[in-house]
């Protein structure tokens, strides 16, 4: 049995972990919203055993590999295509600062 | 609405007279823009330049494929070079894809024109495409929805008098809850029997391109051209589907998953069983297992990958960016995600990133997928008996969109209770229209074992009688 | 110095561990076609959908990565693992393209081996693949910099991570492992030429907290980042502070480590398989012939040496614990040449060369033939020891004429019947020398050996020719 108390700080905490700012209202709305949902869907799996070996995909699959053979790819403008012009810098990407 | 011939009659003409091709465009192009204009909403992008491009490249094309000229539209999902490719979310504004998805590659190579990416739920997040800016309207009832996450494939595939097919992507029943709410024919099928490379990813484990079309040949043909061995993604089978006849001896429907079906459906899903018993033997089963834990089984899968998966839309290299300079990185990517991904999206990235954090993840994860081994086991012992299994596809009507307001978001996901095992299980599974209740389509879906969708394509003949 | 000894001091315990990440050899990406030949390469420039996580992108493994995974799993006598598989590793940073990377978490390539480091047996607590970030670069350093620039040309790049455990006690031995670690890697020809190894160092004294070193660059800076931490922690628990778990970084610059900025929320980096990947499945007989396919590894080396060509186990562990120069020295033989001869030129003079000038063997240009020539002047006594050193100085560093050529050219080699000449015209000159010398001052034969020298320009050996003076005057 799980025992998980899900409220307005876990919910905070899953989501800093995840990227996203929740705003108090944002917060308040999802928090019941989101207990709900675990405990009464996702807890329901508690009901049963499942000792199984888990399916990672509906069929098994296996020993998909590559040969090691090199293979040309974008070029440098086809790479930053889709980056905004003022985040391209000399071929480089403009990123956030990490420190 | 309305032609009787199925895309295979079109083909064949179209390659003796290739007038039959430019007419159906340009009669299909009117349709789109009065839709359009409509405000059905049914198009994300479409380029008419690109698509007269198309027209002309294929006039100079002696090599004549299986889809000779048959337009087809994309779930946005679904990645084609140089078209505006977002899946619904407005986090991927801008992005042009530089490569085609490889169905879209083998559609291609078989004649087909890419006319337009339909809308959908932002990243499949949705059973009635209500979670995107543009909402479609049911082609039977503007006022209700044509269903999810793939609607607008299926409520165009409706709409449109022309010769046409679709294809769509489905994670728990995206492609057969529209199918039914739009009274189209589709087939989702097998998992890694179509190539997943370019699919903009709900699920990886669960996701399936499929096809969406007015019929099972149309369907089938499809599904013929898209279906097949790709280097490219590890999980394709190495596959093709070939339209043959599949042997149906059994089936069976789905006794308890009925039981939370709303009274119209059930009768008008019965009725056309009954009609059914004409052909074969129809007998009663349940999948008790399925029926109590698919739903959460799936919904911990899905939201899992899918956290992970969207964790790399952050504001850097395509899609939507901000300004990045005297920003620590924490501060920038936060501010991307959390103004650009829509509230659904937002709550399942939490529940995704729940269910696997440390702590956690064994009692929900893990537990999940070992009990998908269990549910698969379930189906399998069925399928030494039986051939299909049948199903109302889904439990309801396409509902109002002011009933769809009310629901909670777990109302909401239990709305897929009949989609969803099979699409855990990755079976194949085909949506049929049954009938109407009051003028709405009610569907049925009918599932088959791994790699059996040649019962679904005699199923659908079946079905199509009369 | 050894503090076992200093009976004033009681003793510290210290427990260092080492995750060390190293390029696999392979001519494309993890996960993706893209070449790893990116030496010359524009910025972005080699990349694709896969490694920019374009959406719609979807990996696909390289074998090659795999056997090598396997190969260095087996030289660390670790159990191969019959059946893994890959999983994401969630977190965000601006040079991981998917914000996650692919790595294995639950089951490695391999796990539980050793290496023996002289006596001591050090274990192998596991090894297994991911993928490299991109390369970010902090225009105005990493302090101060207002963003990032990224390069993801390196991103999706093979890395085996081989995880120790805490087993080493100092800092010295901790290098000392990861020297036996590369030339273990290069024997078996895995390791991606000009990249260097990282190491994430973990080092707690006195059973108190770990403190983590992260991404420290070679070797010397693994050992130096080492030193400076157990002094500092050495000294914070001397003046009663406790050692906090922490996580620190090390500047090469100014040989310190410093702490990581602490972070608002603890990383979770919430593990899922990675669903567009399946898993691997080995059977025995593939890892047999795997294993059947390994080149002979140093430990094996050394002793073959040692029986084969007589050498010391000294000069054998010094000639093996080179790959490139035990190669050297087995062509070298091959020519028949005399082993002892060929051992210490390699040993001692190639090697003080290289070392002096910092280079790889592999970086200069050496011909067999050019050795077997010198090593023949050598054992025929036709060269000096300081003429072999000046020639081969001049052969590595200068123009690259080889040994003979330039012995020959300056007059360097002695010939036997000038040096007949040199010291009758000597001892005819210096008359008054002989007879001291025949009085009893023996001091005198190296007086006149001196000026013999001279005249052969220190082209003859000093033996020969005291030995030959002594010989003429007894005459
Ligand atoms: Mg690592
Ligand atoms: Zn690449």
């Amino acid at each position: 049995m799980v025992d998980v108390v899900v409220n307005e700080v876990l919910v905070q905490k899953v989501a800093q972990n995840a990227r996203l700012k929740l705003t108090e209202e944002e917060l308040k709305k999802f928090t019941p919203q989101i207990r709900e949902i675990i405990l009464k869907a996702f807890n329901k799996l508690d009901e049963i055993i499942a000792e199984e070996e888990p399916s990672f995909q509906p069929i098994e699959q296996k020993n998909k590999l590559r040969e090691d053979i090199p293979k040309k790819g974008f070029s440098q403008e086809e790479a930053l295509e889709n980056v905004k012009i003022d985040l391209r810098d000399l071929g480089y990407i403009k990123g956030p600062k990490v420190v | 609405m309305g032609r009787k011939e199925s895309l295979k009659f079109f083909v064949e003409n179209s390659k003796k007279d290739f007038s039959l091709v430019e007419e159906n465009l340009h009669k299909i192009i009117l349709e789109l823009n009065a839709s359009q204009n409509k405000k059905l909403n049914y198009i994300e992008e479409y380029d008419e330049k690109n698509v007269l491009q198309q027209l002309n490249d294929l006039k100079k094309n002696s090599s004549k494929g299986k889809l000779f000229g048959v337009p087809l539209t994309i779930k946005d999902s679904i990645c084609v070079k140089d078209l505006e490719t977002k899946a619904g979310s407005k986090i991927l504004k801008g992005y042009k894809p530089l490569f085609d998805a490889t169905v879209i590659k083998k559609a291609r190579e078989e004649g087909a024109i890419i006319l337009a990416k339909t809308t959908q739920d932002e990243f499949g997040f949705g059973t009635f495409s209500t979670n995107t800016e543009k909402i479609p309207k049911n082609p039977f009832d503007n006022e209700r929805s044509c269903g999810g996450s793939s609607g607008s494939s299926a409520a165009f595939t409706a709409y449109t008098s022309r010769y046409h097919a679709s294809i769509g992507e489905s994670t728990g029943g995206s492609i057969a809850c529209p199918s039914s709410f739009c009274g189209v024919t589709s087939i989702t099928p097998t998992y890694g029997l179509v190539s997943r490379y370019g699919l903009i990813d709900y699920a990886n484990s669960l996701d399936k391109i499929g096809s969406i079309g007015r019929n099972i040949e149309d369907v089938a043909l499809l599904l013929n051209v898209i279906s097949g061995e790709d280097n490219f993604d590890s999980t394709n089978i190495g596959k093709k589907f070939e339209i043959e006849e599949g042997s149906i001896q059994k089936i069976a429907i789905v006794k308890n998953f009925f039981e939370n079906c709303s009274d119209e459906v059930k009768k008008i899903v019965l009725e056309k069983i009954d009609k059914l018993k004409e052909f074969v033997k129809i007998e009663e089963v349940e999948l008790p297992l399925n029926s109590e834990y698919a739903l959460s089984a799936y919904y911990i899968i899905a939201t899992s990958e899918a956290s992970t998966n969207l964790a790399k839309l952050s504001g850097l290299r395509y899609g939507v960016q901000g300004d990045v300079v005297g920003k620590h990185f924490d501060d920038y990517f936060s501010e991307i995600r959390s103004n650009y991904f829509s509230e659904e999206t937002k709550r399942r990235i939490i529940l995704g990133t729940f269910t696997r954090m440390s702590g956690f993840r064994d009692a929900y994860y893990l537990k999940a997928l070992r009990v998908r081994t269990k549910l698969i086991n379930e189906f399998n012992q069925q399928f030494k008996k039986y051939d299909l299994l049948l199903t109302p596809t889904m439990p309801m009507v396409p509902p109002k969109f002011s009933e769809i307001e009310k629901m909670t978001p777990l109302e909401n996901f239990a709305m897929d209770l009949c989609t969803i095992p099979a699409n855990l299980a990755g079976l194949p599974h085909s949506s049929c229209n049954a009938g109407f209740s009051k003028g709405l389509p009610v569907g049925l879906m009918a599932i088959a074992p791994h790699l059996q969708e040649q019962k679904l394509y005699s199923f659908g003949k079946v079905m199509e009688l009369e | 110095m050894n503090e076992t000894n200093n009976p004033n001091k009681k003793m510290t315990s210290v427990m260092i561990g080492l995750e060390i990440h190293v390029y696999l050899n392979t001519k494309s990406k993890l996960f993706c076609s893209c070449s790893t030949d990116i030496i010359n390469a524009e910025p972005n420039s080699v990349t694709c959908p896969v490694c920019l996580a374009h959406p719609g992108s979807k990996p696909v493994l390289n074998a090659k990565a795999v056997e090598h995974a396997i190969k260095v799993g087996l030289a660390l006598n670790c159990k191969i693992n019959n059946n893994f598989f890959f999983s994401r590793k969630t977190y965000f940073y601006p040079d991981m393209s998917a914000n996650y990377q692919i790595t294995q978490y639950e089951v490695p390539v391999a796990e539980n081996g050793f290496i023996k480091l002289g006596e001591k047996k050090v274990r192998i607590r596991r090894a297994h693949l991911e993928l490299d970030p991109a390369a970010l670069i902090h225009p105005q350093g990493l302090g101060k910099s207002n963003y990032s620039l990224i390069d993801y040309n390196r991103s999706g790049f093979p890395l085996l991570e081989i995880v120790t455990e805490p087993d080493f006690s100092s800092p010295l031995e901790a290098r000392g492992f990861l020297n036996q670690l590369e030339t273990i890697l290069s024997y078996l020809n895995v390791l991606m030429p000009n990249m260097t190894m990282k190491a994430d160092c973990n080092i707690s004294i006195n059973g108190g907290n770990r403190v983590e070193i992260k991404n420290v660059s070679g070797f010397q800076a693994a050992e130096k980042a080492l030193a400076f931490e157990l002094a500092r922690q050495k000294q914070q628990e001397k003046v009663g502070n406790k050692i906090e778990q922490c996580t620190r970084l090390f500047n090469a610059d100014t040989g310190q480590t410093v702490e990581a900025r602490k972070k608002e929320t603890e990383e979770d980096y919430g593990y899922i398989f990675d669903p567009d990947l399946v898993k691997v499945f080995l059977n025995n007989k593939q890892i047999e012939k795997i294993r059947n396919e390994m080149p002979e590894l140093p430990q094996q080396k050394i002793q073959r040496f040692v029986s084969e060509y007589n050498l010391n186990e000294y000069e054998s562990n010094v000639l093996c614990n080179n790959f490139d120069l035990s190669k050297l020295f087995e062509e070298l033989m091959q020519k028949k040449v005399d082993a002892k001869i060929t051992s210490n030129l390699l040993t001692r003079e190639l090697l003080s060369i290289l070392n002096h000038d910092s280079l790889k063997l592999n970086q200069v240009k050496i011909k067999i033939n050019d050795l077997q020539e010198l090593i023949l002047l050598i054992k025929n006594g036709k060269v000096s020891d300081k003429n072999v050193k000046q020639s081969l100085i001049n052969y590595i560093s200068g123009d690259n004429t080889p040994p003979k050529e330039y012995l020959e050219k300056n007059g360097l080699l002695i010939k036997e019947i000038d040096l007949e000449s040199i010291i009758n015209n000597v001892l005819e000159k210096n008359n008054n020398a002989v007879l001291d010398y025949k009085k009893g001052n023996n001091k005198v034969i190296n007086f006149l050996a001196g000026l013999v020298m001279r005249e052969t320009k220190g082209s003859a050996r000093i033996e020969e020719v005291l030995e030959k003076l002594k010989q003429k005057i007894s005459e």
